[in-house]
Parts: structure tokens; C-alpha cells; sequence
């Protein structure tokens, strides 16, 4: 296995031009853990950690354009007021440490339909920027995902950023695992109200061969945009709809079944939270 | 032994002596230990669960950078066979071409450094001729053992007793494969000088380890030096000696240097053994006020093809509850898996999940309070001999934990008790746990400064040991706890016992016990001798000792220093050997009784989701005289971790098709994180217990038991739900 190591942004896109098997490394905290565990092992190691400018965020027409290399950990202590629904993801990946390395480039990269940031980043219509030699494309995130920890990259293109719009009203993010912290989710669930243009984002993990959007539920609450008291019945078929959007498995985590009936329950509950928000006319 | 005072230090929460060791790095572990012109090792696993291996081409390996030697069963060395130690052990590795489970070590690489080790263990290829596998404990092809044990109970006439009951609980209870996980990776680094044989090894038993070793290897015991001082757990994980031993030893043979195998964690998974999966069926008779009068357990556990374990998880049954009719039964049934071995309370765990669970059934079905029937069926004499019991404050705790968990707060009526979408449910569970010692042997030295130091071949895994005993031999000698220094995990010393069953503290402690009154005689006679000594005349029961003197009673201003009764006698030190052997029941005419235990649980269950969490638990147990309270608590805390584990988390899932383990590593095999740990309240009642002369119950392991059927229960309790095998699950609390 060779390693490469990228000072520049430049130079890592050249790398990665010569190099498409490199796997690019940035946290490591899914790429190494897959080599030290033997499930692969892939021809070059592309480490990106040197190149500086990946770690910055910055604010882009409406946009946090967050850099391949920024942490969770930043993510949570910078970025909570505006992205709230990505905080709220941010702090249930693994552990401390976890989130001190880990990135949502990352998390992207692996495209593990368990990952925790995509639910709120398909919540919300995050962009990928991705860069190569041949220059930039911005791909929506719910493009973005092609099948089980596969993804929409080109072998030799890189993450540079992810555009997350930032939006007036609530998002919340709800995750069910087997135990209380460091845990990969059995479910989960994002969801965005978005107060200017009255619309509805969603996003369910780890119910699917790929994070996705529960369109048709995001259409049926636009259509009954949040006034006065949560109709049960409203909460109801908004978790009917969600659930039916996921296309779960059975696996070691949890059933199929339990996965849709636990992602309806998540659906309703997220959806009383940001009615409730909004209602408040604010965070409350 | 009149010149033992009741020892003052005893009980007090000393901190661990080894603590500022092991929180600056200067304990050494098996891993951390490095010696010059050493070697790494790699195992390569077999991975298929049954057949043979029909061609293995280890070229590619050979001329991999760095690689000094690849050893298979073609050019492995002969070996003796593995005697076997309280229970078998593995028998030699690599000494045919048989596969008997998915993971079996099937060759061995050694090279300059680990990473080429790992990288060519890799390119060995091996092909196999594929056997069916026995993997699932119901298959009619599997064979059976009976009574494997020749334990098997019976007493009055159980089917009568069933038969006329008017009431009767009958079920099954099943409990989940758990692993050991202790986080320290065992590693055995072994080194040859001539046809001496010295070994840095991670094991709880480090006599056992020469023992087996030596007879592999065709060696005198004495020329195989185990070195344990330190263990970064074990949790039974280090009880027998496992193949991986005999590896790093051939393979330190075959290239001439030190050998270090350190495992990797998922072969930590099939190369330690693990708790086995176990069915339970109990039948209970009753009257209608709940009075047992009928308790049949029957119980089935697992074994590898070439293996035995010890895991009567019916005994329970015969000790826990007064019934006129028992009938215990185990069976095992062998199966092509990795070696089945002890966890943390093996057998009582599982066992006392049902019998707890079945208690509490019964409880609902007779309309009465789950802690009233513990009470009414309580167990005042050994229900099988009608002896008295050494010691037992089982409704001491269960009163105790009653008081202090708040259970009379408890709304019987199920999901009565609610906070929001949370259900909240109380869990109780009773837990009588074994008694188990063995002989174990103890040398305590008195240098001319006074200071004392005490050997012993047995190893401290973390529970506390080198502690209890400074503090036990400090108390006897009259000495401060720092001037006891602590020599243990070598077996050159005097040999010792293995640190499990919760037997250690009671077995070297009697040894110390026995050492330390010997001692304090020779001192006494070397005074005697002294015309001149204060305790001249001074008959040995009247001498007491206290500060590091020995004074005649009631007179302290005649007395002399240890150190200058050496001094006087022209002496650098004075020794005693101690042994202890377990007491007979017969000639005490009492039943030796392990510690006893109350847990309380409350437990949420959100009722949309199934989710449990466990809000609070109460433990209180009675371990007879707790030497230290604070290394105590901190046993049943670990404890209670591990029994919250058992009940929610913890299963080790074997691929149906092919006999591996799925979720070897600590991102799949889920234990319990601090978010899942609530506030846990631990307090120790009872009184000295009067089988061994220092009046200890060990206490190692009882804090797990009970927990899991205390969190069923609670879940009953919040729901309605009887969950009858672990892990609970939130789809089974869906369901």
C-alpha cells in the first residue's frame, strides 16, 4: 500500500489524478478502521490532513460552505446556530474522540447508509463540491449517494466542501441505536421546516440501501404547513409516509420491521418538536 | 490464634497500592514488556467451522519482507499433550490437519516486526475439504452429554409435587453467547535460554500456565518461568492456556529468539473462549400463596468438539429457594465452535436469569409482591442437606436494598407507573452465588527493618488483590499497609491458586492468614530464647502485636520491635510458608455459602420505540468480611456494568452457514458506554462468614448476577411484556 500525503489542495487533486485508486484519509476514523480490521485494503492511501484550507468553513451566498476537513467537533461549536439539524447529528457520532477527528466529507466518502450527517444534510439540500483536475462539480446530495457505500465521485475526484443552506426554522435530528452512545444508528431520521418558502425537509438513515429523502412526506407537511395545534392525524400519516419511503433490511442492529415502525414513531416526534418551534416563533 | 487482633486497617477503602503504578505506565504488561532481539508473531485462522486442510502453500509468506519463520501443522513441532487443570485445556496446536471450528489457529508467521508478521500471515493460501458443521445446539446429529458433571440433583419427588400443584410455572429461558472483552489483549511473549523457557503471558492462573506448558513441552516444571504481574483483565478469559501460548513458545523455538503473539481483538473473540448460550426450562410448583413446593431446572449448554466446560447453570436451583422437591439437570451438547469457557459467574449467571425470571412469573400469577415471595420462600438452612449455612444475609440484602432503592413506592399494577412516553417498571432479583475454593500457598518475610513483604504465584487481574492482601498482612503483623510489599504473578513463588470463582481472596488469604501466625510464632519463640527480652516467659497467647511490636497483653510497655528481636538474634529476616486448604463441610457441620445479593432496577421503556433504559439500581450483597470497601464497590460496580451488558447488549453472533463470528470487534459486539450506565447505589451487608479463618465470601463476580432478570423483570413490571432471553431487544419489546 502506498501513502501519499497532500500539502496543497492542488496537490491533492494532482495526486488523485495520477493515483484513482488512492483512497483519500482525512479523520481516518472509517478508512483506518476498515484496513486495521482487514476489509480491504486499498492500493495508496491518499492523506489529505496537511492541506490546510479543508478546514475552514465559510459563508457562501446563504450557504456554509464547510471544507472536506472541517470536524464534528467544529461543526457543533461553530456551526449549531445556523445548521442546527447537522449539530444535532454531529454530536451522536461515536465518541469524543470520534468527532474530534471525523468529518461529514468523510461520512460522505464512506457513504455508509448509517452515516449520521447525511439525514440532515438531505434534510436540508446540502451541495457536494467536488473537485478534480478538470475543475468543479456540484452534485445535490440527494445525487450524491448511488448504493451501499458507494457514491457519485469520479475515481478522480476529491470532496473540497459541502454547501449546507442556511435556512430560518426548525430542524431536528432523531437516531435510535442499540445503546445510548458510540453506536451506528439502527434508524434515522432528519427534518427541516423551512419557515421563508414554506417547505419540508427529510432525510432517513440507515433504512435503505442509500440515505433518501421521504419525498412524498415532505410534499403531504408542505401541504398542511404547521397552524395552531398539530393535528394527531396530520403527525400520524407524516409517519405513515416517512416509513414508507425506507426500504429497510434485517441485520444484526434490528429488524426491517422494527426499522419502520421505529421511523415512523421518530418521524411524528421530530415533526411535534419543530411544530412546536415554530410555533414558539423561535428556538425554544 | 490468639495474637491476631482483629485487624484494624481491614475494611477501610485503602487505596490500591498499585494505582500510582498503573496510572504513570510503570505497570508492566505482558505487551508492554520488550526484550532485545525480539521477534513478532501473526496467527493465521482457519475459516471454515469443519473439515480438514488439504493443501497449504505458505511460499508467498516465506519470502515476505522481514518473515523469519511460517509454521504449520506440516512442520510444527510434536508436542505433549495438555493436562488438564481443574478443566481441560486445548490440546497442542497444529498437529494435524483437522478443522474443528471457524477461527482455529491453523499456522503461525514470525518476523522482524508485527507489521510484517501481519502482512504475511496474509498470503498464506490453504484449501480445505469442507465437513458439515454442527453448529446449532438443536441439530439431532450434535452429541449429547448428560449429567457431564455427575452433579446432578434430586431431591422429595418433583413430578408428584408438579402434578399436584395448584399453581405451576413452566418455561424456557434462553441467554445469548457473551465474550470475555477483557481490554487488555492477551499476549504472550515467550523466551528461551538453553532448555529453560520464560514467559511475560496474560492469564489468570500463572502455575497453570508452567504446568501445562512444561508437559507440552516435555520440560520439568521448574525450568518454565510465568510471569503475570500485571493482567489487563480477564474475567475468566484467562483460565485455561490457550493455543496461543504453545504457539509463541514453538515459535520462539524455531527461529532462537523471544517471541512475542500479542492477539488482535476479533481473535480475542475465538481464541479465549467465550460464555455459552444456554436454555433453561424451569417448572415451578406452588401453592396458591406462593409457596414453592416443586422446582425442576433443566439446562443445555454448549461445548467445542474437544473441549469440556464447567457451567451448571440448574445448581442454582439446588440452593437458592426452600422447596421439599428439586430436580437440577444440565446437559451439554458439542458443537463446531470456538471453545465455550468461563465469564464472570459461569453457569449461576444464566441460571439465575431463569430461575429469578421464573420466581417473578410466579409472583404475578399468586397476586404476590416480587420481594414478599423471595422472603416467603427463603432459603434459612442449605435446602438440600438442611445444614446451617456459613453465613447468608440474602434477606438482609434484600431488605436493605428494599429500603434504600424506595420499592414500597413501587404501583403494582403493570404500566401503572408512567413519565411521559417512558413506561416505568421496578425489577427485584435474589441472588445466591457458589462457593468455590482451592488450596493456595503464601510466603510472608519480616525484613531486619521491620518491613514485610509477602510472595505468592497467584496474579492480581485487576480486582484487587495486591490491596486486600497488604492489608490483610499488614493487620496480622501489626504493621502499616506501606511497609507490606507485594510480590505476586510469578510462578517461582510459592504456588498459588487461579484468580477466579471469586475463590482467590479466601485461598490466599487463609495462606496469608496461616503464614503470618507462623510468623508471628517464630518471632515469638526467637524472643523466648532472650533471657533478656521483654517477652521472655511471655507464653505465644498472651503476645499480641500492634505497631510493629509484639507485647504481652494488657501490658503494651512490654513488648519488643520485630526488628529488634532480628537484630538481637543477629538475623536479616524471618519467614514463614502458609497454606491454606478449604475446610471440610462435613467436619463444620455447615454448608460453605458464597455471597449472597439483592438488585432493584428501575427501568424505563419508551412505548412507542421499546427502547429500555435502566434509570437506577440498587446492589446490596453480602460478601461476609469486605477487607476493603472501596476495591469492593468498585468489583461490584464491574460487576453490575457487566450484568447490564448481559441483558441488553451483549451477544455474540455465530453466521448460521458458516460458523463465524460476525461481530468480533467492539464496533459490533455492543457493551455498555457510560450514557447506558445510570447511578448505582452499592452497599455490603452481612457478617464474617465462619468457613475460613479471615471470614471473607469473594465477591468478584456476584455483582453481574442478577441484573439481567432484575431488568426483565423491571420490564414486566413497566409493560406487561415477559421477556424470556437475552438480549432484550427493543424489536422484542416491540413485538
Amino acid at each position: 500500500m502506498d501513502f501519499l500525503r497532500a500539502t496543497t489542495w492542488a496537490e491533492a487533486l494532482r495526486m488523485k489524478a495520477d493515483r484513482p485508486d488512492a483512497t483519500p484519509v482525512q479523520g481516518g476514523t472509517d478508512v483506518m478502521v476498515e484496513i486495521n480490521l482487514d476489509k480491504g485494503r486499498p492500493k495508496a492511501l491518499l492523506d489529505l490532513t496537511p492541506v490546510a484550507e479543508l478546514t475552514e468553513w465559510s459563508v457562501e451566498s446563504g450557504n456554509i460552505r464547510i471544507g472536506a476537513g472541517v470536524t464534528y467537533t467544529r461543526i457543533i461549536a461553530e456551526l449549531a446556530d445556523r445548521l442546527p439539524g447537522l449539530a444535532q447529528a454531529s454530536r451522536t457520532v461515536g465518541s469524543p474522540q470520534i468527532r474530534n477527528r471525523g468529518t461529514v466529507a468523510g461520512n460522505l466518502g464512506a457513504a455508509s447508509p448509517a452515516g449520521d450527517s447525511h439525514p440532515p444534510l438531505l434534510a436540508s439540500g446540502a451541495i457536494v463540491e467536488a473537485e478534480s483536475v478538470d475543475g468543479t462539480r456540484m452534485i445535490p446530495v440527494g445525487d450524491f449517494y448511488t448504493g451501499v457505500k458507494r457514491h457519485a465521485l469520479a475515481s478522480h475526484e476529491l470532496i473540497r466542501a459541502i454547501h449546507v443552506p442556511v435556512k430560518r426554522g426548525p430542524q431536528y435530528f432523531s437516531k435510535i441505536g442499540t445503546r445510548n452512545a458510540m453506536v451506528i444508528a439502527v434508524c434515522s431520521f432528519g427534518i427541516a421546516l423551512n419557515a421563508e418558502d414554506r417547505t419540508v425537509g427529510t432525510g432517513i438513515g440507515s433504512a435503505a440501501p442509500t440515505p433518501r429523502r421521504a419525498v412524498e412526506a415532505e410534499a403531504f407537511l408542505a401541504g398542511n404547513w404547521p397552524a395552531g395545534d398539530l393535528d394527531p392525524a396530520v403527525a400520524k400519516r407524516f409517519g405513515e409516509l416517512v416509513a414508507a419511503a425506507a426500504a429497510p433490511i434485517d441485520d444484526v442492529r434490528g429488524s426491517s420491521g422494527y426499522r419502520v415502525h421505529a421511523l415512523a414513531v421518530m418521524a411524528r416526534r421530530t415533526l411535534g418538536w419543530a411544530w412546536q418551534e415554530l410555533r414558539n416563533g423561535g428556538r425554544s | 490464634m490468639t495474637t491476631i487482633q482483629q485487624p484494624r486497617i481491614l475494611g477501610a477503602g485503602v487505596d490500591r497500592v498499585d494505582g500510582p503504578l498503573k496510572v504513570t505506565g510503570q505497570a508492566r504488561y505482558p505487551n508492554d514488556v520488550n526484550l532485545p532481539g525480539m521477534a513478532y508473531a501473526a496467527v493465521v485462522r482457519s475459516t471454515i467451522p469443519s473439515g480438514r486442510i488439504t493443501r497449504m502453500d505458505t511460499t508467498a509468506a516465506e519470502k515476505s519482507p522481514g518473515v523469519l519463520e511460517v509454521i504449520t501443522h506440516e512442520n510444527a513441532d510434536h508436542l505433549g499433550e495438555a493436562p488438564a487443570t481443574f478443566i481441560k485445556n486445548p490440546q497442542p496446536p497444529l498437529q494435524d490437519d483437522a478443522i474443528r471450528f471457524y477461527g482455529q489457529y491453523i499456522a503461525v508467521v514470525v518476523a522482524d516486526t508485527q507489521q510484517n508478521a501481519t502482512a504475511a500471515a496474509g498470503l498464506i493460501e490453504v484449501e480445505y475439504e469442507r465437513h458439515e458443521a454442527i453448529l446449532d445446539p438443536h441439530d439431532p446429529r450434535a452429541e449429547r452429554i448428560k449429567d457431564p458433571w455427575g452433579e446432578d440433583t434430586a431431591w422429595g419427588d418433583v413430578r408428584t409435587a408438579l402434578n399436584r400443584a395448584p399453581v405451576m410455572i413452566d418455561q424456557t429461558y434462553t441467554t445469548s453467547e457473551n465474550t470475555n472483552n477483557p481490554l487488555g489483549l492477551f499476549t504472550t511473549l515467550a523466551s528461551w535460554d538453553g532448555d529453560t523457557l520464560t514467559l511475560h503471558d496474560s492469564n489468570q492462573w500463572p502455575n497453570m500456565i508452567q504446568q501445562v506448558v512444561a508437559a507440552m513441552f516435555g520440560l520439568p516444571r521448574d525450568a518454565v518461568r510465568v510471569l503475570t504481574p500485571f493482567v489487563g483483565g480477564g474475567f475468566g478469559a484467562g483460565l485455561r492456556c490457550w493455543s496461543h501460548i504453545p504457539l509463541a513458545v514453538m515459535a520462539a523455538r524455531h527461529v532462537g529468539r523471544p517471541v512475542k503473539l500479542e492477539l488482535t481483538r476479533p481473535e480475542m473473540f475465538t481464541g479465549l473462549g467465550h460464555r455459552t448460550s444456554s436454555i433453561n426450562w424451569i417448572r415451578l410448583g406452588a401453592t396458591r400463596d406462593g409457596r414453592l413446593t416443586a422446582i425442576e431446572h433443566e439446562s443445555l449448554t454448549t461445548l467445542p468438539l474437544d473441549g469440556d466446560e464447567y457451567e451448571p447453570c440448574s445448581s442454582v436451583s439446588t440452593w437458592s429457594y426452600a422447596s421439599p422437591n428439586v430436580t437440577a439437570r444440565d446437559q451439554q451438547v458439542r458443537l463446531n465452535i470456538p471453545w465455550t469457557n468461563f465469564m464472570r459467574a459461569p453457569g449461576d449467571a444464566q441460571g439465575n436469569f431463569a430461575l429469578e425470571s421464573a420466581i417473578d412469573e410466579l409472583a404475578w400469577e399468586v397476586g404476590l409482591d416480587p420481594l414478599e415471595i423471595r422472603l416467603l420462600n427463603y432459603a434459612e438452612v442449605d435446602p438440600k442437606t438442611g445444614r446451617p449455612w456459613s453465613s447468608n444475609a440474602l434477606r438482609r440484602c434484600l431488605e436493605v436494598g428494599a429500603q434504600r432503592f424506595g420499592w414500597s413506592n413501587r404501583n403494582p399494577e403493570i404500566g401503572s407507573m408512567r413519565d411521559g412516553h417512558e413506561l416505568v417498571g421496578y425489577g427485584v432479583a435474589g441472588v445466591s452465588f457458589f462457593w468455590y475454593q482451592q488450596p493456595c500457598s503464601a510466603k510472608v518475610i519480616v525484613r531486619g527493618d521491620g518491613s514485610a513483604y509477602v510472595r505468592s504465584a497467584v496474579t492480581d487481574i485487576g480486582t484487587g488483590t495486591y490491596t486486600i492482601m497488604a492489608q490483610l498482612a499488614a493487620g496480622l503483623l501489626g504493621l502499616e499497609v506501606d511497609q507490606v510489599e507485594m510480590q505476586l504473578g510469578d510462578s517461582s513463588m510459592p504456588v498459588g491458586t487461579a484468580a477466579g470463582g471469586s475463590g482467590l481472596t479466601a485461598a490466599l488469604g487463609s495462606a496469608v492468614h496461616d503464614a503470618c501466625g507462623r510468623l508471628i510464632q517464630k518471632f515469638v519463640d526467637l524472643a523466648g530464647t532472650d533471657p533478656f527480652s521483654p517477652l521472655a516467659n511471655v507464653p505465644f497467647e498472651d503476645v499480641a502485636v500492634s505497631e510493629g511490636r509484639l507485647f504481652r497483653k494488657g501490658d503494651p510497655t512490654r513488648g519488643e520491635s520485630l526488628a529488634r528481636i532480628l537484630a538481637v538474634h543477629g538475623l536479616t529476616e524471618l519467614s514463614a510458608d502458609g497454606n491454606s486448604t478449604p475446610n471440610s463441610p462435613d467436619q463444620l457441620g455447615m454448608t460453605p455459602a458464597g455471597a449472597r445479593g439483592a438488585r432493584f432496577v428501575e427501568v424505563r421503556v419508551d412505548e412507542d420505540l421499546g427502547r429500555v433504559r435502566v434509570a437506577r439500581i440498587v446492589t446490596v450483597n453480602d460478601g461476609g468480611r469486605i477487607l476493603n470497601e472501596k476495591l469492593a464497590r468498585s468489583q461490584i460496580l464491574g460487576g453490575t456494568v457487566g450484568g447490564v451488558g448481559m441483558a441488553l447488549f451483549e451477544d455474540t453472533v455465530t453466521d448460521k452457514d458458516t460458523g463465524r463470528i460476525a461481530n468480533a470487534t467492539f464496533g459490533d459486539y455492543l457493551i455498555p458506554v457510560n450514557a447506558d450506565i445510570p447511578d448505582v447505589h452499592v452497599e455490603f451487608v452481612g457478617e464474617p462468614d465462619a468457613f475460613n479463618p479471615i471470614g471473607v465470601k469473594g465477591i468478584g463476580e456476584i455483582g453481574l448476577v442478577g441484573v439481567a432478570p432484575a431488568i426483565a423483570n423491571g420490564i414486566f413490571h413497566a409493560t406487561g411484556k415477559r421477556i424470556r432471553s437475552l438480549p432484550i431487544t427493543m424489536d422484542e419489546v416491540m413485538d
